[in-house]
């Protein structure tokens, strides 16, 4: 073997030890696996952070935390999961991202072999029987959201719905509870396109929705990452068109303090999830009894009145950590 | 259309097909034939024009006009640079990830409170020309000679290393040289309208009227031949990949400026868009065959197929096909124009003799 190839050998093993978690723990810990999909985006990070705290909490149980490459990779799901089998995990906590029907087979064997599975964020409610669900309460959260539109847009007036993720549940959840909500007011919906959680393309949705519909009455994009898309667009156009989400994001946030054209963000519990998932997935493996499903509840909107209290509480929260 | 000249289109015709007419009205039919053939791509855009401004009344206000330039600015800017490494018999599918290393380095200087518009600017796309630097030479001189597997590896690569550095979180609000780079406007042009026709003429001139131009078609064309001849190819691969390196971090000026966000998942399946675009407009993916405009125009005919199904409002679970199909149509015109392009070179060859 050359020198080179030898460096190149053990610069690689340095790089994939470093990556994987340590299992340097005692062999007698009961071992949780939780699964996250990616680290893209200020939501998933900061109920991944949450996760990490709240895991520290508990030194005796081993509890390592991954996360993938994109949202809805269910190749890698499997793999994770296949490793959980192959190491002896006692639990999987795992929040699927969307991916969700891709896995059954591979979560029903795990089960098999007596690994218990709890979900969290996004649920599995195809997978009857398993220890537990934590869920946000989309259909609260959704309805909120409605209702803040319809306290600001006129009945029976043009709007424009603006997708995170084509075909993922959640944002199918929140669009058809949002939708629900307003169902009253006979919205006439004149685009229903998908920005894939990209900013940009959120923006041309929004530049392009202005041009077709110039009596266009208000936008609901339906997650943080993509409205701030949507509010550049807004903006650049001397729009005054208002907007509203879902996410409570810091910039979110702040955008809506500012008072300009995003009326409103329901703040999505990415903190409370991250938590509650490693408590719940905690009990499992002690075999502390845990109810089937845990709903956390619906946060209060964000307005103009109190995003600025929240944004400040919030940044001072991230700086910390 | 007649028997006769429909038979001739779909290729089925007898060979000796001029004898009725004289050698000089051939000639010049000919010429004309094969000038108004070479500008099949810009004739796919304008039929595409017409048909989206038939279906939807806002396709040709000035305002979706100038919507659509800057929406097509991000993937004509990455198409530009594609093109030069398409032309040399390379593709580089890392551009996307690119663009999102760029825009989170930008986004790290806000956080650290550096707003020096014009340092970020030179940030934008001196990273992007290294990281295409490195790119050519890992082909060139790393001894692998498949560069969609090194910009594969690059592209992950790079998107491995933006959001490593981001901590996979956006940072919001960009300085002021940025956001105008990205939502200005002059005189009612968009500013990325602006800057992708400076870039396109910047490269025009460096393909058509420079050295360099001629070798990278040398080298595209056949690259021993061109080697043989004293043109040093190494040199001239890896200034295309670093070109479209520079490019990808032009598109990440106009992403961050759009979008006020430097987002680690920015451009994240743009390379394909920049691809299709370089190949709608004419290029070979062999090499050595390729122009600049039509590149342009490869972008736009993608552009004003996405803004005007976009206007139709039609459904995003069709949006999807709608494009796809409408894409392979359009390469298909092209499959068509060059089999009419070979036709008359063949018969302006004969007419010679």
């Amino acid at each position: 073997m050359t020198k080179k190839a030898t460096f190149g050998f053990f610069a690689l093993a340095l790089c994939l030890g470093g990556a994987l978690p340590s299992a340097s723990t005692a062999a007698d810990k009961p071992k949780i696996l939780v699964i996250y999909p990616y680290l893209g985006d200020q939501s998933f990070v900061r109920m991944h952070q949450a996760s990490e705290t709240e895991a520290t909490k508990f030194p005796e149980i081993q509890i390592d935390i991954v996360a993938g490459p994109d949202r809805t990779n269910a190749n890698y799901f499997i793999t994770a999961i296949e490793k959980a089998m192959t190491e002896g995990y006692n639990v999987i906590a795992i929040n699927h991202g969307g991916a969700a029907a891709q896995l059954y087979p591979a979560l029903k064997k795990a089960e098999a072999e007596g690994i218990k599975v709890v979900g969290f964020d996004t649920g599995l409610p195809e997978l009857k029987g398993h220890a537990s669900d934590v869920l946000y309460d989309i259909p609260g959260a959704s309805g909120k959201a409605g209702e803040l539109f319809a306290g600001i847009v006129p009945d029976g007036a043009k709007i424009g719905i603006i997708r995170c993720l084509l075909g993922n549940p959640d944002t199918d959840a929140f669009i058809n509870g949002f939708k629900k909500a307003t169902e009253d007011k006979k919205y006439n919906v004149v685009m229903d396109a998908d920005a894939k959680c990209d900013p940009a393309s959120a923006r041309t949705i929004t530049e392009n929705m202005l041009t077709s519909t110039p009596d266009l009455a208000g936008i609901f994009n339906v997650f943080d990452v993509s409205a701030q898309g949507s509010l550049q667009a807004l903006k650049a156009s001397g729009s005054s068109v208002p907007l509203g989400s879902i996410g409570g994001q810091l910039y979110g946030a702040e955008a809506v303090a500012e008072g300009g054209n995003w009326k409103y963000t329901v703040p999505y519990p990415f903190e409370a999830i991250g938590i509650i998932a490693i408590d719940t997935a905690v009990k499992v493996a002690k075999n502390e009894p845990v109810d089937s499903i845990t709903v956390v509840p619906v946060a209060t909107p964000l307005t103009p009145d109190n995003a600025k209290a929240y944004a400040d509480e919030l940044k001072a929260k991230l700086a910390a950590k | 259309m007649s028997p006769r000249e429909t038979k001739r289109v779909l290729g089925t015709a007898e060979p000796a097909i001029d004898t009725d007419h004289s050698d000089g009205t051939n000639a010049i039919g000919i010429r004309i034939g094969l000038r108004i053939l070479r500008t099949g791509p810009a004739f796919i855009l304008v039929a595409l024009v017409i048909i989206m401004a038939g279906l939807n009344e806002y396709f040709l206000t000035v305002r979706n006009l100038q919507n659509l330039f800057t929406q097509t600015a991000m993937i004509a800017t990455l198409a530009l640079g594609q093109l030069l490494v398409i032309v040399v018999r390379g593709v580089d599918v890392s551009v996307g990830s690119i663009l999102g290393l760029t825009v989170v380095l930008s986004g790290l200087m806000m956080q650290a409170g550096f707003e020096n518009g014009l340092v970020h600017i030179a940030v934008f796309i001196s990273a992007g020309a290294l990281f295409g630097l490195f790119n050519g030479f890992m082909i060139v001189k790393g001894g692998i000679p498949q560069p969609l597997i090194v910009t594969v590896a690059t592209l992950g690569i790079g998107r491995g290393l933006a959001l490593l550095l981001s901590g996979g979180t956006e940072h919001i609000g960009m300085t002021p040289v940025v956001q105008v780079a990205g939502s200005g406007s002059v005189l009612g042009i968009p500013v990325p309208a602006i800057l992708v026709g400076a870039v396109t003429l910047c490269l025009a001139v460096l393909t058509l009227k420079t050295l360099w131009g001629r070798w990278i078609f040398a080298v595209g064309g056949n690259p021993d031949v061109a080697g043989w001849l004293g043109v040093p190819r190494d040199r001239v691969v890896m200034s295309c990949y670093m070109i479209s390196g520079a490019m990808a971090g032009i598109a990440g000026i106009i992403y961050a400026g759009r979008t006020d966000a430097a987002s680690p998942l920015a451009g994240v399946g743009m390379e394909l868009d920049a691809v299709t675009a370089v190949i709608i407009g004419g290029a070979s993916l062999f090499g050595g065959r390729g122009h600049i405009v039509n590149a342009l125009i490869g972008a736009l005919i993608i552009g004003v197929i996405r803004n005007g199904l976009n206007l139709m409002s039609v459904s995003p679970f069709w949006e999807a096909i709608a494009i796809g199909i409408s894409i392979l149509f359009a390469l298909e015109l092209d499959v068509l124009r060059r089999y009419l392009e070979e036709k008359l070179r063949a018969r302006a060859a004969r007419a010679m003799r």
